[in-house]
Protein backbone atom coordinates (compact mmCIF):
# COMPACT_ATOMS: atom_id res chain seq x y z
CA UNK A 1 0.00 0.00 0.00
CA UNK A 2 1.58 3.32 -0.92
CA UNK A 3 1.44 6.35 1.54
CA UNK A 4 2.96 9.67 1.35
CA UNK A 5 3.69 12.32 3.65
CA UNK A 6 3.07 16.26 2.98
CA UNK A 7 5.19 18.56 5.86
CA UNK A 8 3.45 21.25 5.20
CA UNK A 9 5.85 23.99 7.11
CA UNK A 10 8.92 22.17 4.72
CA UNK A 11 7.02 21.50 1.36
CA UNK A 12 4.62 25.04 1.42
CA UNK A 13 4.81 27.27 4.13
CA UNK A 14 4.73 27.78 7.47
CA UNK A 15 1.88 30.65 7.53
CA UNK A 16 -1.33 28.36 5.76
CA UNK A 17 -3.98 31.42 6.74
CA UNK A 18 -5.51 32.64 3.10
CA UNK A 19 -8.59 30.56 1.30
CA UNK A 20 -8.02 31.11 -2.50
CA UNK A 21 -5.34 31.68 -4.78
CA UNK A 22 -6.67 35.30 -5.76
CA UNK A 23 -5.82 36.35 -1.52
CA UNK A 24 -2.41 35.60 -1.85
CA UNK A 25 -0.03 33.06 -2.29
CA UNK A 26 0.51 29.68 0.02
CA UNK A 27 -3.51 29.64 0.02
CA UNK A 28 -5.83 26.78 0.81
CA UNK A 29 -6.71 26.50 -2.49
CA UNK A 30 -3.14 26.11 -3.68
CA UNK A 31 -2.39 23.83 -1.54
CA UNK A 32 -4.89 21.46 -2.36
CA UNK A 33 -4.74 21.84 -6.07
CA UNK A 34 -1.26 21.54 -6.52
CA UNK A 35 0.07 18.99 -3.64
CA UNK A 36 -3.07 17.23 -2.15
CA UNK A 37 -4.96 16.26 -4.66
CA UNK A 38 -2.21 14.64 -6.80
CA UNK A 39 -0.90 12.98 -3.80
CA UNK A 40 -4.51 11.45 -2.88
CA UNK A 41 -5.17 10.46 -6.69
CA UNK A 42 -1.45 8.69 -6.24
CA UNK A 43 -1.54 7.17 -2.70
CA UNK A 44 -3.58 4.62 -1.18
CA UNK A 45 -2.79 6.62 2.22
CA UNK A 46 -1.78 10.86 2.38
CA UNK A 47 -0.80 11.70 6.01
CA UNK A 48 -0.64 15.99 6.32
CA UNK A 49 1.67 17.00 8.74
CA UNK A 50 1.06 20.10 9.76
CA UNK A 51 3.88 20.20 12.82
CA UNK A 52 6.32 23.06 12.43
CA UNK A 53 3.26 25.78 10.89
CA UNK A 54 3.37 28.98 12.88
CA UNK A 55 -0.27 29.57 12.24
CA UNK A 56 -3.12 27.79 11.11
CA UNK A 57 -5.99 29.68 9.45
CA UNK A 58 -9.58 28.53 9.27
CA UNK A 59 -9.83 29.42 5.76
CA UNK A 60 -6.98 27.65 4.67
CA UNK A 61 -8.11 24.60 6.29
CA UNK A 62 -11.49 24.46 5.38
CA UNK A 63 -10.51 25.61 1.77
CA UNK A 64 -7.65 22.90 1.53
CA UNK A 65 -9.85 19.82 2.97
CA UNK A 66 -12.98 20.90 2.76
CA UNK A 67 -12.70 21.80 -0.88
CA UNK A 68 -11.75 18.05 -1.58
CA UNK A 69 -15.29 17.44 -1.16
CA UNK A 70 -17.04 20.30 -2.60
CA UNK A 71 -15.07 20.28 -5.52
CA UNK A 72 -16.00 16.76 -5.95
CA UNK A 73 -12.95 15.25 -5.89
CA UNK A 74 -13.09 12.61 -2.92
CA UNK A 75 -16.19 11.61 -0.94
CA UNK A 76 -15.95 12.36 2.58
CA UNK A 77 -15.81 8.26 3.42
CA UNK A 78 -13.05 8.19 0.62
CA UNK A 79 -10.92 10.52 2.40
CA UNK A 80 -11.48 9.16 5.82
CA UNK A 81 -9.83 5.90 4.61
CA UNK A 82 -7.67 7.94 2.89
CA UNK A 83 -6.55 10.90 5.19
CA UNK A 84 -4.60 11.67 7.78
CA UNK A 85 -3.93 15.17 9.32
CA UNK A 86 -1.39 15.54 12.39
CA UNK A 87 -0.92 17.96 14.38
CA UNK A 88 0.27 18.40 17.96
CA UNK A 89 -2.90 20.65 18.96
CA UNK A 90 -6.01 17.92 18.55
CA UNK A 91 -8.49 20.79 17.97
CA UNK A 92 -6.87 22.18 14.83
CA UNK A 93 -7.31 18.40 13.61
CA UNK A 94 -10.92 18.43 14.81
CA UNK A 95 -11.79 21.63 13.39
CA UNK A 96 -10.35 20.81 9.67
CA UNK A 97 -12.46 17.18 10.20
CA UNK A 98 -15.34 19.26 11.52
CA UNK A 99 -15.10 21.11 7.93
CA UNK A 100 -14.73 18.36 5.67
CA UNK A 101 -17.91 16.52 7.63
CA UNK A 102 -19.92 19.56 6.90
CA UNK A 103 -18.94 20.40 3.72
CA UNK B 1 -43.72 107.81 -42.73
CA UNK B 2 -46.93 106.56 -40.66
CA UNK B 3 -47.09 107.97 -37.46
CA UNK B 4 -48.01 104.88 -34.80
CA UNK B 5 -50.42 105.74 -32.31
CA UNK B 6 -50.00 106.60 -28.59
CA UNK B 7 -51.06 103.11 -27.82
CA UNK B 8 -48.83 101.19 -30.56
CA UNK B 9 -46.08 103.53 -29.73
CA UNK B 10 -46.42 102.56 -25.80
CA UNK B 11 -46.34 98.67 -26.82
CA UNK B 12 -43.32 99.44 -29.37
CA UNK B 13 -41.39 100.94 -26.21
CA UNK B 14 -42.14 98.24 -23.71
CA UNK B 15 -41.32 95.70 -26.43
CA UNK B 16 -37.42 97.35 -26.91
CA UNK B 17 -37.47 97.43 -23.28
CA UNK B 18 -37.73 93.40 -22.84
CA UNK B 19 -35.40 92.87 -25.23
CA UNK B 20 -33.08 94.97 -23.55
CA UNK B 21 -33.42 93.30 -20.40
CA UNK B 22 -32.90 90.26 -21.82
CA UNK B 23 -30.23 91.40 -24.04
CA UNK B 24 -28.54 93.27 -20.57
CA UNK B 25 -28.95 89.82 -18.72
CA UNK B 26 -27.18 87.17 -21.11
CA UNK B 27 -24.38 89.83 -21.11
CA UNK B 28 -24.50 89.85 -17.31
CA UNK B 29 -24.53 85.89 -16.87
CA UNK B 30 -21.21 85.62 -19.55
CA UNK B 31 -19.91 88.27 -17.66
CA UNK B 32 -20.42 86.70 -14.51
CA UNK B 33 -18.66 83.10 -16.21
CA UNK B 34 -16.11 84.51 -17.34
CA UNK B 35 -14.84 86.18 -14.00
CA UNK B 36 -15.53 82.53 -12.42
CA UNK B 37 -13.36 81.27 -14.90
CA UNK B 38 -10.43 84.00 -14.45
CA UNK B 39 -11.06 83.02 -10.46
CA UNK B 40 -10.52 79.35 -11.01
CA UNK B 41 -7.84 79.52 -13.46
CA UNK B 42 -5.97 82.21 -11.50
CA UNK B 43 -6.50 79.47 -8.36
CA UNK B 44 -4.88 76.78 -9.89
CA UNK B 45 -1.76 79.19 -10.68
CA UNK B 46 -1.61 80.46 -7.03
CA UNK B 47 0.73 78.82 -4.90
CA UNK B 48 -1.32 77.78 -1.45
CA UNK B 49 -0.07 76.51 1.35
CA UNK B 50 -1.75 74.61 4.32
CA UNK B 51 -0.19 73.49 7.43
CA UNK B 52 -1.88 70.88 9.33
CA UNK B 53 -1.06 70.46 13.11
CA UNK B 54 -1.16 66.50 14.70
CA UNK B 55 -2.58 66.29 18.30
CA UNK B 56 -0.31 65.88 21.28
CA UNK B 57 -1.80 62.57 21.85
CA UNK B 58 -2.09 60.04 18.50
CA UNK B 59 -4.19 57.69 20.53
CA UNK B 60 -7.81 56.17 19.32
CA UNK B 61 -8.73 55.55 23.00
CA UNK B 62 -10.79 58.27 24.55
CA UNK B 63 -13.00 59.96 22.47
CA UNK B 64 -11.26 63.20 22.37
CA UNK B 65 -8.11 62.06 21.16
CA UNK B 66 -9.90 60.14 18.62
CA UNK B 67 -11.61 62.95 16.85
CA UNK B 68 -8.60 64.79 17.60
CA UNK B 69 -6.25 62.71 15.51
CA UNK B 70 -9.28 61.81 12.70
CA UNK B 71 -10.00 65.54 12.19
CA UNK B 72 -6.30 66.15 11.83
CA UNK B 73 -6.13 62.82 8.70
CA UNK B 74 -9.83 64.32 7.12
CA UNK B 75 -7.84 67.59 7.13
CA UNK B 76 -4.54 66.40 5.46
CA UNK B 77 -6.71 64.53 3.06
CA UNK B 78 -9.13 66.87 2.03
CA UNK B 79 -6.16 69.17 1.61
CA UNK B 80 -3.81 66.71 -0.07
CA UNK B 81 -6.78 66.00 -2.96
CA UNK B 82 -8.02 69.86 -3.12
CA UNK B 83 -6.81 71.50 -6.68
CA UNK B 84 -6.12 74.58 -4.87
CA UNK B 85 -3.73 73.29 -2.36
CA UNK B 86 -0.21 73.23 -3.71
CA UNK B 87 1.51 72.04 -0.92
CA UNK B 88 0.73 70.46 2.56
CA UNK B 89 2.75 70.46 5.63
CA UNK B 90 2.08 68.34 8.31
CA UNK B 91 3.22 69.83 11.55
CA UNK B 92 4.39 67.38 13.96
CA UNK B 93 5.54 69.53 16.71
CA UNK B 94 2.96 69.40 19.27
CA UNK B 95 3.37 64.96 18.71
CA UNK B 96 4.53 64.04 22.46
CA UNK B 97 2.28 60.36 23.13
CA UNK B 98 2.11 57.87 20.32
CA UNK B 99 0.00 54.93 21.15
CA UNK B 100 -0.09 52.06 19.13
CA UNK B 101 -3.54 52.25 17.47
CA UNK B 102 -3.83 55.23 16.76
CA UNK B 103 -0.25 55.42 15.52
CA UNK B 104 -0.81 53.07 13.12
CA UNK B 105 -3.74 54.43 11.65
CA UNK B 106 -1.55 57.14 11.23
CA UNK B 107 1.07 56.31 9.94
CA UNK B 108 -0.64 53.61 7.27
CA UNK B 109 -3.07 56.57 6.08
CA UNK B 110 0.47 58.91 5.54
CA UNK B 111 1.33 55.74 3.59
CA UNK B 112 -1.51 55.57 1.93
CA UNK B 113 -1.17 58.78 0.59
CA UNK B 114 2.19 59.03 -0.24
CA UNK B 115 1.73 56.14 -2.84
CA UNK B 116 -0.66 58.31 -5.17
CA UNK B 117 2.28 60.47 -7.05
CA UNK B 118 0.66 63.59 -6.84
CA UNK B 119 -0.24 63.41 -3.15
CA UNK B 120 3.27 62.47 -2.39
CA UNK B 121 4.62 65.55 -4.20
CA UNK B 122 2.29 68.04 -1.93
CA UNK B 123 3.66 66.24 1.54
CA UNK B 124 5.89 67.97 3.45
CA UNK B 125 6.51 67.95 7.23
CA UNK B 126 7.78 69.35 9.87
CA UNK B 127 10.34 67.45 12.47
CA UNK B 128 8.62 66.69 16.08
CA UNK B 129 10.13 68.45 18.78
CA UNK B 130 9.56 64.99 21.02
CA UNK B 131 12.64 62.81 20.24
CA UNK B 132 11.10 59.79 20.86
CA UNK B 133 8.30 60.57 18.89
CA UNK B 134 11.30 61.68 16.28
CA UNK B 135 12.81 58.17 16.62
CA UNK B 136 9.84 56.37 15.45
CA UNK B 137 9.10 58.40 12.68
CA UNK B 138 12.49 57.90 11.45
CA UNK B 139 12.35 53.90 12.57
CA UNK B 140 9.21 53.40 10.39
CA UNK B 141 10.56 55.55 7.40
CA UNK B 142 8.38 58.27 7.67
CA UNK B 143 10.64 60.85 8.10
CA UNK B 144 12.67 60.08 5.26
CA UNK B 145 9.53 59.51 3.06
CA UNK B 146 8.14 62.91 3.90
CA UNK B 147 11.26 64.32 2.02
CA UNK B 148 13.48 65.21 5.89
CA UNK B 149 16.56 64.17 6.36
CA UNK B 150 16.89 61.44 8.79
CA UNK B 151 18.88 63.45 11.20
CA UNK B 152 19.24 61.29 14.17
CA UNK B 153 22.12 58.61 14.31
CA UNK B 154 20.86 56.78 16.74
CA UNK B 155 17.76 54.70 17.42
CA UNK B 156 18.07 53.54 20.35
CA UNK B 157 14.77 54.22 22.93
CA UNK B 158 13.02 50.72 24.49
CA UNK B 159 9.64 52.39 23.29
CA UNK B 160 10.97 52.60 19.69
CA UNK B 161 13.12 50.07 18.72
CA UNK B 162 10.77 47.21 20.19
CA UNK B 163 8.64 47.59 17.70
CA UNK B 164 8.42 45.39 14.46
CA UNK B 165 6.73 47.31 11.94
CA UNK B 166 5.82 45.20 8.64
CA UNK B 167 3.69 45.82 5.84
CA UNK B 168 2.44 43.81 3.02
CA UNK B 169 0.25 43.81 0.15
CA UNK B 170 -2.67 40.65 -0.26
CA UNK B 171 -2.72 37.57 2.36
CA UNK B 172 1.07 37.29 1.85
CA UNK B 173 2.22 36.37 5.42
CA UNK B 174 5.17 33.89 4.50
CA UNK B 175 7.45 36.64 4.20
CA UNK B 176 6.70 38.21 7.74
CA UNK B 177 7.26 34.13 9.26
CA UNK B 178 11.20 34.82 9.83
CA UNK B 179 10.67 38.72 11.23
CA UNK B 180 8.04 36.96 13.84
CA UNK B 181 9.07 37.87 17.50
CA UNK B 182 11.20 34.84 19.37
CA UNK B 183 7.85 34.04 21.66
CA UNK B 184 5.38 33.55 18.43
CA UNK B 185 8.23 31.12 17.36
CA UNK B 186 9.73 29.48 20.23
CA UNK B 187 7.21 29.99 23.17
CA UNK B 188 6.91 26.76 25.04
CA UNK B 189 2.53 27.79 25.42
CA UNK B 190 2.21 26.13 21.90
CA UNK B 191 -1.77 26.90 21.95
CA UNK B 192 -1.56 30.11 22.57
CA UNK B 193 1.23 31.14 20.08
CA UNK B 194 -0.40 29.22 17.13
CA UNK B 195 -3.60 31.23 18.26
CA UNK B 196 -1.76 34.08 18.76
CA UNK B 197 -0.09 34.29 15.22
CA UNK B 198 -2.96 32.86 13.30
CA UNK B 199 -5.11 35.69 14.60
CA UNK B 200 -2.59 38.20 13.41
CA UNK B 201 -2.66 35.90 10.00
CA UNK B 202 -6.76 35.95 9.68
CA UNK B 203 -6.56 39.48 10.46
CA UNK B 204 -4.07 40.11 7.66
CA UNK B 205 -6.13 37.54 5.61
CA UNK B 206 -9.04 39.54 6.20
CA UNK B 207 -7.87 42.39 4.51
CA UNK B 208 -7.20 40.56 1.31
CA UNK B 209 -10.23 38.75 1.50
CA UNK B 210 -13.23 41.15 2.52
CA UNK B 211 -11.59 44.65 3.47
CA UNK B 212 -11.57 45.98 -0.21
CA UNK B 213 -13.99 44.31 -1.53
CA UNK B 214 -16.27 47.02 -1.84
CA UNK B 215 -14.91 51.61 -1.94
CA UNK B 216 -13.81 52.76 1.36
CA UNK B 217 -15.64 55.95 0.82
CA UNK B 218 -13.45 58.23 2.42
CA UNK B 219 -13.87 60.92 0.07
CA UNK B 220 -10.20 60.67 -0.93
CA UNK B 221 -8.37 57.21 -1.69
CA UNK B 222 -8.67 56.50 -5.46
CA UNK B 223 -7.35 53.08 -6.43
CA UNK B 224 -5.82 51.28 -3.63
CA UNK B 225 -3.55 48.40 -3.12
CA UNK B 226 -5.00 45.42 -1.18
CA UNK B 227 -2.21 46.69 1.86
CA UNK B 228 -2.02 45.96 5.32
CA UNK B 229 0.01 47.25 8.37
CA UNK B 230 1.59 45.48 11.33
CA UNK B 231 3.07 46.84 14.37
CA UNK B 232 4.42 44.32 17.65
CA UNK B 233 6.35 44.70 20.57
CA UNK B 234 7.10 43.00 23.99
CA UNK B 235 6.74 45.80 26.67
CA UNK B 236 6.11 46.02 30.45
CA UNK B 237 5.82 41.99 30.62
CA UNK B 238 3.27 42.50 27.82
CA UNK B 239 3.09 41.62 24.26
CA UNK B 240 1.18 44.01 21.42
CA UNK B 241 0.32 43.62 18.64
CA UNK B 242 -1.57 45.45 16.16
CA UNK B 243 -2.89 44.82 12.65
CA UNK B 244 -4.52 47.59 10.31
CA UNK B 245 -5.94 47.76 6.90
CA UNK B 246 -7.77 50.36 5.39
CA UNK B 247 -10.92 48.82 3.77
CA UNK B 248 -14.25 49.51 3.76
CA UNK B 249 -14.01 47.98 7.47
CA UNK B 250 -15.92 45.09 8.70
CA UNK B 251 -19.62 46.52 9.30
CA UNK B 252 -19.54 47.33 5.80
CA UNK B 253 -18.30 44.08 4.17
CA UNK B 254 -20.57 42.17 7.02
CA UNK B 255 -23.40 43.56 5.08
CA UNK B 256 -22.01 42.19 1.89
CA UNK B 257 -20.35 38.71 2.87
CA UNK B 258 -23.50 37.80 5.04
CA UNK B 259 -26.56 39.60 3.39
CA UNK B 260 -28.26 37.00 5.16
CA UNK B 261 -26.93 37.32 8.42
CA UNK B 262 -26.94 41.03 8.44
CA UNK B 263 -30.54 41.45 7.38
CA UNK B 264 -31.30 38.73 10.56
CA UNK B 265 -29.43 41.48 12.80
CA UNK B 266 -31.49 44.18 11.39
CA UNK B 267 -34.36 42.91 11.66
CA UNK B 268 -33.65 42.08 15.56
CA UNK B 269 -32.64 45.64 16.15
CA UNK B 270 -36.10 47.41 14.57
CA UNK B 271 -36.43 50.86 15.38
CA UNK B 272 -32.43 51.29 16.60
CA UNK B 273 -29.98 52.44 13.83
CA UNK B 274 -27.69 49.48 13.41
CA UNK B 275 -24.54 50.24 14.84
CA UNK B 276 -21.39 49.04 13.54
CA UNK B 277 -20.09 47.60 16.94
CA UNK B 278 -22.88 45.44 16.41
CA UNK B 279 -22.16 44.01 13.31
CA UNK B 280 -18.76 43.84 14.47
CA UNK B 281 -19.34 41.16 17.18
CA UNK B 282 -21.57 39.53 14.56
CA UNK B 283 -19.26 39.10 12.14
CA UNK B 284 -17.17 38.03 14.69
CA UNK B 285 -19.73 34.86 15.60
CA UNK B 286 -21.14 34.08 12.03
CA UNK B 287 -19.81 30.37 11.28
CA UNK B 288 -19.86 30.32 7.69
CA UNK B 289 -21.13 32.09 4.33
CA UNK B 290 -23.93 31.89 2.04
CA UNK B 291 -22.12 33.99 -0.28
CA UNK B 292 -21.78 33.07 -4.08
CA UNK B 293 -17.98 32.76 -3.27
CA UNK B 294 -19.33 30.10 -1.45
CA UNK B 295 -17.06 29.40 2.03
CA UNK B 296 -16.11 32.68 2.71
CA UNK B 297 -15.91 34.14 6.62
CA UNK B 298 -15.24 31.31 8.72
CA UNK B 299 -11.83 32.45 9.78
CA UNK B 300 -12.82 35.93 11.25
CA UNK B 301 -13.30 34.00 14.35
CA UNK B 302 -9.80 33.17 14.15
CA UNK B 303 -9.22 36.81 15.33
CA UNK B 304 -10.83 36.00 18.76
CA UNK B 305 -9.24 32.58 19.40
CA UNK B 306 -6.07 33.64 21.30
CA UNK B 307 -8.10 35.44 24.04
CA UNK B 308 -11.07 33.34 24.03
CA UNK B 309 -9.81 30.06 23.62
CA UNK B 310 -7.11 30.59 26.08
CA UNK B 311 -8.67 32.89 28.54
CA UNK B 312 -5.93 35.53 28.85
CA UNK B 313 -4.99 39.18 27.60
CA UNK B 314 -7.22 41.38 25.69
CA UNK B 315 -8.27 42.23 22.22
CA UNK B 316 -9.38 45.36 20.84
CA UNK B 317 -11.59 45.78 17.47
CA UNK B 318 -12.14 49.06 15.89
CA UNK B 319 -13.86 49.17 12.63
CA UNK B 320 -15.59 52.39 11.51
CA UNK B 321 -17.27 54.03 13.87
CA UNK B 322 -17.32 50.56 16.07
CA UNK B 323 -15.23 49.55 19.18
CA UNK B 324 -15.80 45.92 20.05
CA UNK B 325 -13.70 44.72 23.41
CA UNK B 326 -12.84 41.39 24.65
CA UNK B 327 -11.38 40.82 28.02
CA UNK B 328 -10.04 36.80 28.10
CA UNK B 329 -9.67 36.68 31.94
CA UNK B 330 -12.75 38.01 32.81
CA UNK B 331 -14.79 36.73 29.80
CA UNK B 332 -16.04 40.76 29.36
CA UNK B 333 -17.00 42.02 26.12
CA UNK B 334 -17.29 46.15 26.06
CA UNK B 335 -18.94 47.19 23.01
CA UNK B 336 -18.90 51.33 21.92
CA UNK B 337 -20.02 53.52 18.99
CA UNK B 338 -17.83 56.74 18.26
CA UNK B 339 -18.71 60.51 16.36
CA UNK B 340 -15.74 59.68 13.52
CA UNK B 341 -15.17 56.77 11.95
CA UNK B 342 -11.39 55.64 11.15
CA UNK B 343 -12.61 53.81 7.67
CA UNK B 344 -10.55 50.66 7.97
CA UNK B 345 -10.45 48.42 10.92
CA UNK B 346 -8.04 48.27 13.34
CA UNK B 347 -6.96 44.95 15.80
CA UNK B 348 -4.91 44.89 18.70
CA UNK B 349 -3.92 42.21 21.25
CA UNK B 350 -2.67 42.55 24.21
CA UNK B 351 -1.10 39.26 25.84
CA UNK B 352 1.00 38.73 29.17
CA UNK B 353 4.07 37.21 28.27
CA UNK B 354 3.95 34.90 31.19
CA UNK B 355 1.66 33.33 29.43
CA UNK B 356 3.22 32.45 26.72
CA UNK B 357 5.67 30.50 28.72
CA UNK B 358 3.20 28.37 30.15
CA UNK B 359 3.51 24.73 29.13
CA UNK B 360 0.51 23.99 27.78
CA UNK B 361 -1.39 21.24 28.34
CA UNK B 362 -4.50 19.77 26.10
Amino acid sequence: MSEAMIEVSKVFTRMPCVRYRVDGPFSGEEFREDLLVPALEKNEKVVVDLEGCLALGSSFLDEAFAGLVRTKKFTKKELERKLQIKFSIQSYVDEAWKFIRSA
Amino acid sequence: MRRLSSKKRLAHNRRVDRIERYRFKIASQERSRAASRRRRYAKRLTFSFQRISLPAKVSLAAEVDREALLRAIHDIKKAVSSESVSSVLLDFSKVVKLYPSGTILLVSEIHRLLEYEPYRLKLKSTYPEDKIVEQFFQYVGLIDQLGLDSRLNDIDDESVVNWLCVSGTEGNLDAIADELPDLLVEGANQALRIAVTTGMAEAVANSAEHAYIIPRQDGVTRVAEKKWWAFAREKDDVFQVVICDLGAGIPKTVRKTWPEEAAKIAQKMVGKKLEDQVLIESALKVGRTRTEKGHRGKGLKDILRAVDSNSVGSIEIFSNRGLFAFDGASRKSIKRSFKGSIYGTIVQWSIPIEEFNRIHRQ
